[in-house]
């Protein structure tokens, strides 16, 4: 019988995971800068309509993956074409994951390291836990939330001393389409990643509670936006829009008593920590794609299949990190839109339609 | 086959630091300098030598060779002079633990955003480095020895976090002149660092005055007094000592706390600002025969010391308003808290300080007289 994640351990999963999306926040908050807050409410309302849409797929398909419900919603054809569809969404995340990771890990850790050295490591790593069940992994996804949260709280105590609350004015100063824009991105960069969880709903114990565990998960994780976005603009002011990773940068400021310094150390440890957690739940997703596409369950050669498109994809699909962030900041939001909102409201239209 | 997979990863993650940097053999950078000369610019670079520091019950001490080294090189930007100056000690400059930058005054009036960008742009560096001015040459400033710090850069980097503490002058680090450079609305202050000749004795360094900037450009400076009119109107709890005259008899005051507000009016296209001082002092010395019994002593000292401080306020308003530099900040205070006129005002004026009209307003309020009630020849 296949091993059941409870509940709890569900909803810390996904805090966990977006905890990892929000923790560089750069697009955003240098765009629409000391209003970031109120595109992250705005984007925190839509989410959780948009997850309550997840989990009535979840609930009224108990028992089936995303994959299973695209087969069952579209036919065998189109169903197949929507499954190889997510799993190059899925791959693009990961890639893009993978190499934000690995981008961070040289800048700031490895200054001297090779870029593929970094990517090969992490790829096993990552293979090795998806390997011995995923249904571990994400039970540490507790553990994880609570370190990250904790040092989350250390920072913001620490950088008190540097919050100017004035920092935050003037209210509502942008145009529309700024906050239209912002609202996208948070949105679609930072809860509705949590799609990927519909993946793993075949392992979850009772199916039926899911909208609640859904909520409590995206209002952890919405909870740690809030953290980072105030400490990135009550610190930092308007030199958020020309930082690449403002709340590094704001952490980077703390020194209290000449004693307190250099916590970044903390945040990078913390930053690689949740993305391992992020990447190995994507790597699970593009795996699955990968084993339903073939037919077969989930095994060794899926997983092989899946390192290898990862190292090959996420050190070849940009050349560097300015084209990273490039493509981050422009078609990046779209392609996430489209299969975290439009593919599941399209979904959800057709198996209403179909009375499936 | 998972042995084998093992033994390539350990062949992979196992080899030991490849690109290890051993602490002894490690070039700190403390401080850096940049003057200008006819073929560039030169950057000096003081280098802390560890083993010429030897330890004596917990506290550094020099040994009889100089503890730190100061490596200068010449070139046309910042990144390969700083580059040249790795070269020629072989090995990269190891620049983490960087206090400060201290920038030559024709450098400071050519602008420093082309500088900055390497200092903010660079993995290892931090925001929160001092950044000073000199009238002299940054090189010499990194020279001057002092028997209180075991470093030069060590030594001013102590100064100026007095100077912080004590408000008797800015201090500013690199993240407020980036946050100045960033909004556009703030013109920003740095520190003005001097070398003191003592005749045969060594000389001394001393932080007076500040440099005033508009943008990243130096335009002219502020002497002690306006300095602190700028202190007394933009930061809480300026710590100093003030000396105000009550019938022709000198008291100094120390000031203990203040508090400051500033709120905008506007009226006939003319913005009103409103600056509102109080401030809470103790005596500190009385030379005369003041009674400080007397309501009517105190509420003359009280109005004196008020007086001084708006006196210093409107100095530096009027040297704001001279050098056409907003250093309070009012349009960024107008585009926080009033954003309709700014909107209104940003369009169609160049230099909002130039449409401003001050107002001070300054509270004093003496708390303590001290150990001794009466001046010694009052009784």
């Amino acid at each position: 019988m296949t091993e059941k994640i409870s509940n709890n351990d569900f909803y810390f999963a996904i805090a966990c995971f977006i905890q990892s999306s929000v923790l560089i926040t750069s697009y955003t908050v240098s765009e629409i800068q000391q209003e970031t807050w109120f595109i992250a409410i705005l984007a925190f309302v839509i989410s959780v309509f948009i997850v309550l849409l997840y989990s009535w797929l979840i609930k009224r398909f108990q028992g089936q993956g995303l994959y299973d419900v695209l087969y069952i919603a579209y036919g065998k054809i189109f169903g197949k074409i929507l499954v190889f569809s997510y799993l190059l969404f899925f791959l693009l995340v990961l890639s893009v994951n993978i190499r934000d990771t690995a981008d961070f890990s040289i800048v700031y850790i490895l200054p001297d390291m090779h870029l593929w050295l970094v990517i090969v490591s992490f790829t096993a790593l990552v293979f090795f836990a998806v390997q011995s069940g995923i249904q571990n992994l994400v039970r540490y996804g507790f553990v994880f939330f609570f370190i990250t949260s904790l040092i989350l709280l250390i920072n913001l105590v620490l950088l008190s001393e540097r919050i100017d609350f004035s920092n935050f004015l003037p209210l509502f100063s942008f145009d529309f389409i700024k906050y239209l824009k912002g609202t996208q991105f948070v949105t679609s960069v930072s809860f509705c990643e949590t799609i990927v969880f519909l993946t793993l709903a075949p392992f979850i114990e009772q199916p039926a509670k899911i909208s609640k565990t859904f909520i409590i998960g995206i209002i952890l994780g919405f909870i740690s936006l809030v953290i980072i976005v105030f400490c990135e603009i009550a610190v930092l002011g308007a030199t958020v829009s020309i930082l690449s990773t403002p709340y590094y940068a704001a952490v980077r400021l703390i020194s209290t008593f000449d004693v307190f310094t250099r916590l970044e150390t903390l945040f990078s440890f913390l930053l690689l920590v949740m993305k391992f957690f992020k990447i190995s739940i994507l790597f699970f997703a593009v795996s699955t794609a990968i084993s339903k596409l073939i037919n077969k369950k989930l095994n060794l050669f899926s997983n092989l299949l899946t390192a290898v498109l990862v190292i090959i994809v996420s050190l070849n699909f940009v050349d560097s990190n300015i084209e990273l962030q490039n493509f981050g900041g422009s078609i990046y939001p779209f392609v996430l839109s489209t299969f975290e909102i439009l593919l599941p409201i399209i979904t959800f239209c057709i198996i209403k339609f179909k009375k499936l | 086959m998972k042995k084998i997979i093992c033994f390539m990863l350990s062949l992979l993650l196992l080899s030991g630091c490849s690109s290890r940097r051993e602490i002894d053999t490690l070039p700190v950078v403390l401080g850096f300098g940049i003057d200008d000369r006819d073929n560039g610019i030169e950057i000096t670079s003081q280098i802390a030598l560890p083993s010429n520091i030897v330890s004596n019950g917990g506290t550094a001490q020099k040994e009889n060779s100089s503890p730190y080294v100061n490596l200068t090189s010449v070139g046309d930007y910042i990144f390969p002079a700083i580059h040249s100056s790795s070269t020629m000690l072989g090995s990269e400059l190891y620049m983490a633990h960087n206090l400060l930058v201290v920038f030559g005054q024709k450098i400071a009036e050519d602008g420093l955003e082309k500088y900055m960008d390497f200092f903010l742009r660079d993995h290892e560096l931090r925001m929160n480095m001092f950044m000073l001015v000199t009238d002299g040459e940054a090189k010499d400033i990194l020279s001057v020895e002092s028997d209180f710090a075991i470093l030069p850069s060590i030594h001013i980097a102590k100064q100026l976090a007095t100077q912080k503490e004590t408000s008797l002058g800015v201090a500013s680090d690199m993240f407020d002149f980036l946050y100045c450079l960033s909004s556009g609305r703030r013109s920003p202050l740095l520190p003005l660092i001097h070398i003191i000749e003592n005749g045969d004795d060594k000389p001394t360094l001393q932080l007076q005055g500040t440099a005033v900037f508009s943008g990243d450009k130096m335009i002219g400076t502020l002497d002690s007094y306006e300095t602190r009119g700028y202190l007394w109107a933009t930061k809480n709890d300026v710590n100093t000592v003030l000396i105000s005259s009550v019938y022709g008899e000198p008291v100094s005051i120390e000031s203990l706390n203040s508090t400051n507000d500033i709120r905008f009016s506007e009226k006939n296209g003319k913005i009103f600002a409103d600056i509102k001082v109080t401030t809470a002092g103790n005596i500190g010395s009385i030379r005369g025969k003041a009674n400080l019994f007397s309501v009517d002593w105190i509420e003359k000292l009280e109005e004196e010391v008020s007086k001084n401080i708006k006196q210093e306020i409107l100095a530096a308003v009027s040297k704001s308003k001279e050098l056409k530099s907003d250093f309070f900040g009012f349009e960024d205070m107008l585009y926080k808290h009033n954003y309709d006129t700014w909107k209104k005002y940003s369009k169609n004026v160049d230099k909002i300080i130039e449409k401003i009209e001050v107002n001070v307003t300054v509270d004093t309020k003496i708390l303590e007289s001290g150990r001794i009630k009466y001046t010694i020849g009052a009784k």
